[in-house]
């Protein structure tokens, strides 16, 4: 079993904005504009919470001439886990608000 | 497609090149994903950040897999020095026994113990059957819990059988 991963504000955030929709796909740029976060925060934040199976991923095939998208959800373990970890994370809630408002 | 993008792309694809198979699919997702952001300079600074958090994952990879090369070297070494320290233990037991074996010989001999015309048979018994005999006794019996220095004293008893063997018919 992989060890338990650091929660972070950003991560914090992030875990939050899956928890909006909890079964719906989101998109890389999707999740940066809801949480503020900048690509070079939001994904190793990805990255670590796919390695530790708490998000899932997918490549969605869109209109011809575009690329696909690589798409993120929480699996069934992540959306346990991420509800467990933000209610823990209650006491720090306030400095989330804070970021969520300032767009770190 | 525009300079600012095309530019972004080209730092992008830079960086994966040099990630880790497991960090260039990420690689792909910050691509794919710049492709469908409108405004030109937001997908040059979500290139800029993904160059970013490439280079940080690569490097984290990269450490990573080196840590682990080395756990292997060491473990690799730590093994063979235990494998040749267990062989050369079975190695010294056979040599140990062979001399005990070969100075009960000379002793007996001095002591005039052994007839002239049983000397033939004498140093058969001691230079080869005690000593092999003992070397194969030590080998079966040390078979399952010390393998390694089984291995070492089969290899000695073997050289001494061989060495023995050429004497005699020589």
């Amino acid at each position: 079993m992989k060890e338990r991963f650091r929660l972070s504000p950003q991560t914090a955030l992030v875990l939050d904005t899956f928890l909006e929709k909890p079964r719906s796909w989101r998109y890389g740029y999707d999740i940066s504009r809801d949480t503020g976060l900048k690509s070079g925060t939001l994904y190793p934040i990805l990255i670590r919470l796919a390695d530790h199976e708490l998000v899932e991923t997918r490549w969605e095939t869109t209109e011809s001439g575009k690329p696909p998208r690589h798409m993120y959800r929480l699996t069934p373990e992540g959306l346990r886990s991420a509800r467990v970890r933000l209610r823990d994370y209650g006491h720090r809630k306030s400095s989330m608000v804070f970021l969520r408002e300032a767009k770190i | 497609m525009s300079p600012i993008r095309s530019i972004a792309r080209r730092a992008l694809h830079f960086v994966m090149r040099l990630a880790p198979p497991r960090t260039r699919s990420w690689g792909e997702a910050m691509i794919g994903e710049m492709d469908h952001i409108d405004d030109e300079w937001d997908a040059l600074l979500w290139a800029l950040g993904g160059t970013l958090a490439l280079c940080r994952c690569s490097l984290i990879e990269h450490l990573k897999n080196f840590r682990n090369l080395l756990a292997d070297e060491i473990s690799a070494r730590r093994k063979a020095s235990h494998l040749i320290k267990s062989i050369l233990s079975g190695v010294v037991a056979a040599a140990t026994v062979l001399i005990i074996s070969m100075l009960t010989l000379t002793n007996l001999q001095r002591a005039a113990l052994v007839e002239p015309s049983q000397a033939r048979v004498a140093q058969l018994l001691f230079a080869v059957v005690i000593p092999d005999g003992l070397c194969l006794l030590a080998a079966l019996a040390l078979w399952r819990p010390q393998g390694r220095l089984t291995s070492g004293i089969l290899a000695a008893g073997a050289a001494l059988g061989a060495h023995s063997i050429i004497f005699f018919v020589a």
